[in-house]
């Protein structure tokens, strides 16, 4: 081990698109809703942008956790980017999960711009989960 | 349907049905026709354009040898508006291959009549070419002594392949001959109103009205389950294989990253791969402060995420023909691994690539009830 992982603290890397997640993590934040520090948000146009390498890089990367934040289904501002996310992401966690990258790093959650509260406690929620799975092993792994 | 045989003489399928394919171009059906034909030495079989019936020297529309997906030639083919009717000779995964990349409008279906053939199988290049030679040596020809022959050694591919024959309403003829003998005969099927202005050329050129064997559907549903067999297998291997991190990692521990998949393949058709943009090239300081962290670093690095990423993109369209095999420099499982996650992907969807041209890309639509369990 070259990092001593006792004092381990999730790192999760957020695409949060513009209309919804962002605008809901920025009403958390106006809110003053407490939630863990461990988040990394990338703002996106739309969820349906975030093509599934970016996921792929960040975990790469050695982020234990990666976000996709869009619209709840039926809302989104293009109509229809956070449906095709939806399948998009299915497909990558398919394959995370068929080649051993621990697909349930990969979160994906509708949080609109009035839910401020949901996007603290999603964050909150996934900081725990993490917390329980552990440094992701992609961390440490040399030979990708 | 409409359907013509073709009298087979001493066992050359081949030569006979280069003669029919000489009545299309004579008699103007298509202007042009793609189809594969035999080097001068006889080891190598390519598709060749040709645009008189003079042209078809060596002509091998059934063959053994696939050295590229041609569904890749229609797409070459199709970058210019095309204003000349063109036909081309195709397996069943090329012909899948082409449902998908018309779908992707890469291929313009308006002007090109496929015509699709019951697959014989391929070898590996560099195994046809030992053997070519050798048949060859013994002053034979190598594709209809192939035939001929039980094939032990056809690729992985051509074993676990779950559709070797053209998929009813993918193509506008259809040669086929499971079910038959085709070292007496052949026969080719319209299935689509342009390939029945074709199967009326041939008549009228005295080939006889006729039906397909009965047998041949019994055939096809036989050597299904028998591919469905190895194919089970087969990913049952991948998966012990390569089902793990350590696993992917130690079965792709040889690739040298030279795209050479990728550029085989015939769903990646991308004009600017985002792994050949300038941003994606490392840094050399981006190198050193990984190694800092982790200690070590294998080089070149990103090799997992180039190959999850290129499954990403491709894995819903994927055919399966395993071309990125074939041109793997160091012979690494890719074919297998692709198969395999194209088979669980497609499996969401309810989707198989090339089966239904009516069908949407799973990418390219939605339900709105559907996969709801991801947000939770």
């Amino acid at each position: 081990m070259w990092n001593q992982m006792s004092d381990y603290e999730p790192k999760i890397v957020g695409f949060v698109c513009n209309w919804c997640t962002y605008t809901g993590a920025d009403l958390a934040g106006v809110s003053r809703f407490q939630y863990p520090p461990n988040f990394i948000p990338i703002r996106v146009m739309c969820s349906g942008a975030v093509d599934p390498m970016y996921v792929v890089k960040a975990m790469l990367e050695g982020a234990d956790g990666v976000l996709i934040g869009g619209c709840h289904p039926g809302d989104c501002h293009y109509q229809s980017g956070n449906y095709k996310a939806r399948r998009r992401a299915s497909v990558l966690q398919e394959l995370l999960k068929d080649l051993g990258l621990d697909e349930h790093r990969v979160w994906v959650r509708w949080i609109s711009a009035s839910e401020g509260k949901k996007f603290a406690e999603t964050v909150t929620e996934f900081t725990e989960e993490l917390r329980k799975l552990g440094p992701s092993r992609l961390r440490e792994e040399w030979a990708l | 349907m409409d359907a013509v045989h073709i009298d087979v003489k001493g066992g050359d399928f081949n030569a006979a049905l280069t003669e029919a394919l000489a009545v299309l171009l004579d008699k103007h059906v298509v202007d042009a026709l793609l189809v594969p034909q035999e080097s001068e030495r006889g080891t190598s079989i390519n598709q060749t354009l040709v645009k008189k019936a003079a042209g078809l020297r060596r002509a091998r529309p059934m063959n053994f040898i696939m050295p590229v997906n041609s569904a890749k030639l229609l797409q070459l083919l199709s970058e210019t508006e095309p204003d000349e009717k063109l036909a081309v000779v195709l397996r069943p995964c090329e012909l899948r291959a082409a449902v998908e990349l018309v779908k992707l409008n890469q291929v313009n279906r308006e002007n090109i009549l496929f015509i699709a053939q019951d697959c014989l199988g391929t070898f590996r290049m560099k195994v046809y070419d030992k053997k070519a030679q050798e048949i060859r040596k013994a002053g034979a020809d190598p594709t209809a002594s192939l035939a001929a022959r039980c094939q032990t050694q056809l690729r992985d591919t051509c074993w676990a392949c779950e559709y070797f024959w053209p998929i009813e309403g993918t193509a506008d003829l259809v040669i086929a001959h499971l079910g038959g003998d085709i070292a007496r005969e052949l026969f080719i099927e319209a299935q689509t109103g342009r390939g029945k202005e074709a199967i009326q050329a041939l008549e009228a050129a005295g080939y006889k009205a006729a039906r397909l064997p009965e047998a041949r559907r019994a055939e096809i549903e036989r050597r299904k389950a028998q591919n469905a067999e190895f194919r089970k297998k087969w990913f049952a291997d991948a998966r012990a294989k390569m089902g793990t991190l350590d696993g992917i990692l130690e079965a792709l521990s040889n690739c040298i990253r030279c795209y050479n998949c990728r550029d085989a393949c015939p769903i990646c058709y991308c004009r600017e791969c985002i792994f050949d943009a300038e941003f994606m090239k490392p840094t050399a300081r981006g190198m050193l402060r990984k190694a800092n962290k982790k200690g070590l670093l294998r080089m070149p690095q990103d090799t997992l995420l180039f190959h999850i990423t290129r499954l990403n993109h491709m894995v819903t369209s994927c055919v399966r023909c395993g071309m990125c095999e074939e041109a793997c420099p160091n012979d690494l499982p890719v074919a297998q691994l692709f198969c395999s996650e194209a088979e669980n992907v497609q499996k969401i969807f309810d989707y198989v690539a090339g089966k239904d041209p009516t069908a949407l890309l799973p990418l390219a639509t939605f339900k709105e009830k559907e996969l709801e369990q991801i947000d939770r």
